[in-house]
């Protein structure tokens, strides 16, 4: 009898190895109740090729292919309303960053644009202590190694300097680097 | 009352009226802000999906900078 518990145990533990990524943001969203309030709060759903909700869905049901096809995750803003609604409490805005790490992790090409924009402003901030806009986008523009698109920027980069929002030294306060925090951060993320 | 605070790198370049509006309203308050030294970037929406550690620990240095701050 213990045998058999042992066995059946065993083939639940793994019947499919799971998608090891993924399981934390399982957790995460596990029990949605698929009412649809973070769709409905979402100011970029418009914009999305899946909606939230059926993101969570796809989430628990393991469809990686469809997952990292989609660019919902991508288009997550961090606005927190769908945190802030989630009827269930869940940590929604946290599972779409956790998303946006495994894609950048993996250096999926489809998400290569807003995974070099986060890491060119963080480049900055490691620098600086704060984000430069300026060095931000000028990194961006190098990694993105597509000459049209400084020019692409250049019409909001005259706008915004007419009005005074953009200098080349912003924020100047901010010095020494956080080289220390951010080896740290790597240092601890490297032994689980 | 005095409280401390800090703006933030967007409050300083491109959200710059919302650092003058949130200046007024707290004098109207007859609240006094103190900008903390030498403050850090909390890391906006680009840390968290570059490092979740990381975006708790940005954030972690001002609070710990207005600790140690006497005022």
């Amino acid at each position: 009898m213990n045998q058999v518990e042992i066995n059946e145990s065993n083939r639940d533990a793994a019947p499919h190895p799971l998608p090891d990524p993924l399981a934390p943001i399982q957790d995460m969203v596990r029990s949605c109740i698929q009412c649809g309030t973070c769709t409905g709060s979402c100011p970029n759903a418009f914009a999305m090729d899946h909606t939230p909700r059926q993101l969570w869905r796809m989430v628990l049901m393991e469809k990686m292919d469809e997952i990292f096809q989609s660019k919902t995750f991508a288009l997550c803003s961090s606005c927190y309303y769908c945190t802030l609604r989630c009827p269930r409490g869940l940590p929604l805005t946290e599972a779409m960053a956790a998303l946006k790490q495994i894609a950048a992790r993996q250096g999926l090409s489809r998400y290569k644009q807003s995974t070099l924009f986060y890491k060119s402003f963080m480049e900055s901030v490691r620098r600086h202590g704060r984000v430069r806009e300026m060095e931000f986008m000028t990194l961006y523009f190098a990694a993105m190694k597509n000459p049209i698109l400084p020019l692409r920027f250049t019409p909001l980069g005259i706008k915004l300097m007419r009005k005074g929002k953009v200098s080349v030294q912003i924020p100047s306060k901010g010095h020494g680097t956080l080289n220390t925090i951010f080896k740290k951060v790597e240092e601890l993320e490297a032994t689980p | 009352m005095k409280y401390f605070y800090y703006p933030g790198c967007s409050l300083e370049g491109t959200a710059l009226e919302y650092n003058l509006s949130t200046q007024a309203f707290m004098a109207a308050l007859g609240a006094d802000l103190l900008e903390i030294e030498d403050w850090t970037c909390c890391g906006a929406t680009a840390a968290e999906p570059t490092s979740r550690l990381l975006s708790l620990a940005l954030p972690a240095i001002n609070l710990a900078i207005a600790e140690k701050t006497n005022a």
